[in-house]
């Protein structure tokens, strides 16, 4: 019987052999091939050691269960779910993006922009279409997937002495794209996006249309990210960046402690001072 | 028309979501990853049940859980947050003999397809046959991880014995 025992297999008529499952032509076989290789038979065929299972308990079953697994209809359901390791990801990725825009992104690094409409207040059921004023001023240009940052100051428009409205999201929205295969693209695309068009203040204008997933899930990794995050549960930035923090946990929180506290207490200065701002125009 | 209903579904929950557990936790030696790894195996089961029936699930979620470990947590490991096995091993289960503990310890030294195979094998009792399904690779190939991977942990401890016997 010619068993074709060759360099890449021995190992496996070794394990055979050890079994007590080859047969005594085997055998001499494979002791022939073993001398021929120069090797110890004795060392080789010393008694392997076998692992033993340990009792190990996951203890959180419940949250795998079915009851937990689709995603909640009604808002105010705070049952925990279940959560795929790629919309941890993208979570992961809306953490830092926010972190990126709110609290490293330079100021002096964007273009002056004045406000041109009332900021409204960060609700989950806020939804941003072509006639929500916003923060931020319509764009001349189609957005380019990944717009170059050196680009910047030609492709920017200042605004103009009309109130203009434009949804933050809409250039993403063309875009098909899907997670994860395209996350770090896309991601790229939104790091891009938001350094490209907004400054800290804008940034919450951001924030309703990545929430209005009741039409559609956003398709953006953010949006993905944000909705995520939170389950449409959001109501503040505070928030978003807590329940940020907390699931980009490894990929983000190590890193960036310090540097999410200093976002989340700049973030708060700078609603306040926004609607003081607002609050005062108002009263002109 | 779905092959596993909600009530299968959560018995494979009570019945493998310890297993599957333990075989991630064993190969990737962090708690929070391998409670990542259960999660998406599980997730992926219950949105694949309309063609995963009961009798295959388990078998679905290992090999959900060896594609993940080996496709996406392992790029992304990190070297902190290494915990011991011991550390969760059930304190009213068996006791750790010192030799097991020695082998799970040396069991992070070994590549990560030679580990699931020899976890899969022991721990499970799969045939190579399964272990190839599981894994997508030949029975010859199994057997050759597994023979590796016991080898390593014989020299592994060898050596610790050659240490002792040199102490004074």
């Amino acid at each position: 019987m010619n068993t074709n025992i060759n360099s890449d297999n021995y190992e496996a008529y070794l394990l055979d052999y050890m079994e007590g499952n080859l047969s005594p032509d085997e055998t001499k076989q494979l002791k022939a091939f073993v001398a021929t290789q120069g090797l110890d038979w004795e060392e080789l065929t010393e008694e392997l050691p076998h692992l033993k299972a340990p009792q190990i308990v996951f203890q959180d079953k419940d949250r795998l269960k079915s009851k937990s697994l689709s995603l909640p209809k009604d808002r105010s359901n705070n049952k925990p779910v279940l959560v795929p390791l790629y919309a941890k990801i993208a979570s992961a990725a809306a953490a830092a993006g926010l972190l990126l825009t709110i609290g490293l992104w330079p100021e002096k690094s964007m273009p002056e922009i004045n406000p041109v409409a009332e900021l409204k207040p960060i609700e989950a059921h806020l939804t941003v279409d072509e006639t929500t004023p916003c923060l931020v001023p319509r764009r001349t240009v189609q957005m380019a997937t990944t717009p170059s940052v050196q680009n910047e100051p030609k492709d920017y428009r200042a605004p103009q002495t009309e109130v203009e409205s434009v949804a933050i999201l809409s250039p993403l929205k063309s875009q098909s794209v899907s997670i994860p295969n395209d996350a770090d693209d896309l991601l790229v695309s939104d790091l891009t996006l938001l350094r490209y068009r907004m400054e800290t203040r804008q940034a919450f204008v951001y924030l309703p249309e990545a929430l209005s997933y009741e039409k559609e899930m956003p398709s953006s990794l953010i949006g993905k990210g944000i909705y995520w995050m939170t389950e449409g549960r959001l109501c503040t930035l505070g928030d978003l960046l807590n329940a940020g923090l907390h699931l980009a946990k490894q990929e983000v929180v190590r890193a960036t402690t310090d540097v999410a506290m200093t976002a989340y207490y700049r973030a708060e200065e700078q609603i306040e001072e926004t609607r003081e701002y607002w609050q005062e125009k108002y009263r002109e | 028309m779905y092959k596993m209903d909600r009530h299968q579904y959560n018995q494979c929950v009570e019945q493998y979501a310890d297993r599957l557990f333990r075989f991630a936790f064993s190969s990737l030696r962090n708690r929070q990853e391998a409670e990542d790894v259960v999660q998406e195996s599980f997730a992926r089961v219950w949105e694949k049940r309309q063609t995963v029936d009961f009798a295959k699930a388990k078998s679905y979620l290992f090999t959900i859980a060896h594609h993940t470990m080996i496709d996406e947590v392992r790029q992304k490991r990190q070297t902190s947050g290494i915990e011991e096995l011991a550390a969760l091993a059930d304190p009213k289960g068996i006791p750790y003999p010192d030799v097991n503990d020695i082998l799970h310890q040396a069991l992070s030294t070994l590549p990560e397809t030679q580990r699931n195979t020899l976890l899969l094998r022991d721990y499970e009792g799969y045939s190579y046959q399964e272990i190839g399904n599981i894994t997508g690779m030949s029975e010859a190939q199994v057997k050759v991880n597994i023979f590796r991977a016991r080898t390593a942990l014989k020299n592994k401890l060898k050596s610790i014995d050659n240490l002792i016997d040199i102490e004074p």
